[in-house]
């Protein structure tokens, strides 16, 4: 056969199983049901002769390939395997347990149950399983006090929930120390929040009440020294860590 | 949901597709209609 001969044969072949392969991907499992047409006159059957077993063979039987067909139809990541599975359980119920042929044939039959079916079904196009639904987080602590800070709108408390904002900040970048503030927001967001109620209520501020507007920013300029001051105290530990491995190493 | 259509790369699935489908639809003929007919006519 001549090279443009077998490119054309070639490109037809391609064709033609890329045309088959796409109907064979819409009814992908509906030839199982075709398998197990069979059983529908053995149920009868079981069911006249009155032996439990071979119904329940049976049963399973039709069941267990219809929850196949219904995976396959699914068409996620790893339903083929599933499916072949279903198919070859189902294979090993109706021969063991209706047909009785004994447990090494019903083995052999059941693997060639899952055999066929991956030989059919695999290489079909498979999409991933839809994400897990998101589960909305309760706001975290941060963006808790951020709205609440933004609530108070006093604009003699301004310099304060200037400094807060910018622990918020702070805390932003490094969540790790929320622990350490946590108490510290608690408490200021309270009692800021019961400044800013009586001062919109029309009360006179008392005359503590700069002071301890100062008190409250400067502990809050406080804490966030802090906090950088425990990340340079972490800097210096692994400065000092790396050193000393180098120093061991001999590289220095 | 992705509609990326992810093929499953398995060794069956590297075989040709029609040797693949006639084996596949042979193998479990065999097997179904031969565990049910047993069964049947037992």
């Amino acid at each position: 056969m001549s090279r443009r001969k077998r490119e054309v044969w070639g490109e037809a072949r391609a064709r033609l199983e890329g045309r088959s392969g796409a109907f064979f991907t819409r009814t992908r499992g509906l030839l199982l049901p075709l398998f197990t047409g069979p059983l529908m006159p053995d149920l009868v059957a079981e069911v006249v002769k009155g032996k439990s077993g071979g119904v329940v063979a049976a049963l399973l039987g039709l069941l267990l390939p219809l929850l196949a067909v219904r995976t396959l139809r699914r068409g996620r990541l790893g339903d083929t395997a599933r499916a072949a599975v279903l198919v070859a359980v189902a294979t090993g119920l109706v021969a063991g347990l209706g047909a009785k042929v004994g447990a090494p044939v019903a083995v052999m039959l059941a693997f060639g149950a899952w055999l066929g079916t991956r030989l059919l079904y695999d290489g079909a196009p498979e999409v991933a399983a839809p994400p897990a639904p998101e589960i909305p987080q309760p706001p975290g602590l941060i963006e808790e006090a951020r709205t609440r800070l933004a609530r108070l709108g006093d604009p003699r408390l301004r310099p304060v929930l200037d400094t807060m904002g910018d622990l918020l900040d702070d805390l932003d970048e490094r969540p790790e120390r929320l622990p350490l503030a946590r108490s510290f927001l608690t408490v200021h967001l309270d009692g800021l929040e019961r400044i800013a109620e009586r001062l919109d209520a029309g009360a006179d501020p008392p005359p503590g009440l700069p002071q301890l507007l100062v008190d409250l920013q400067s502990a809050a300029e406080g804490l966030a020294a802090r906090l950088r001051a425990e990340e340079s105290a972490a800097l210096d530990i692994q400065v000092k860590v790396l050193a000393n491995r180098l120093r061991q190493e001999g590289y220095t | 949901m992705s509609s990326d259509p992810r093929p499953e790369r398995t060794i069956l699935a590297t075989l040709p597709a029609p040797f693949r489908r006639v084996a596949g639809f042979w193998l479990l003929a065999l097997t179904l209609w031969l565990a049910s007919a047993v069964a049947l006519f037992r």
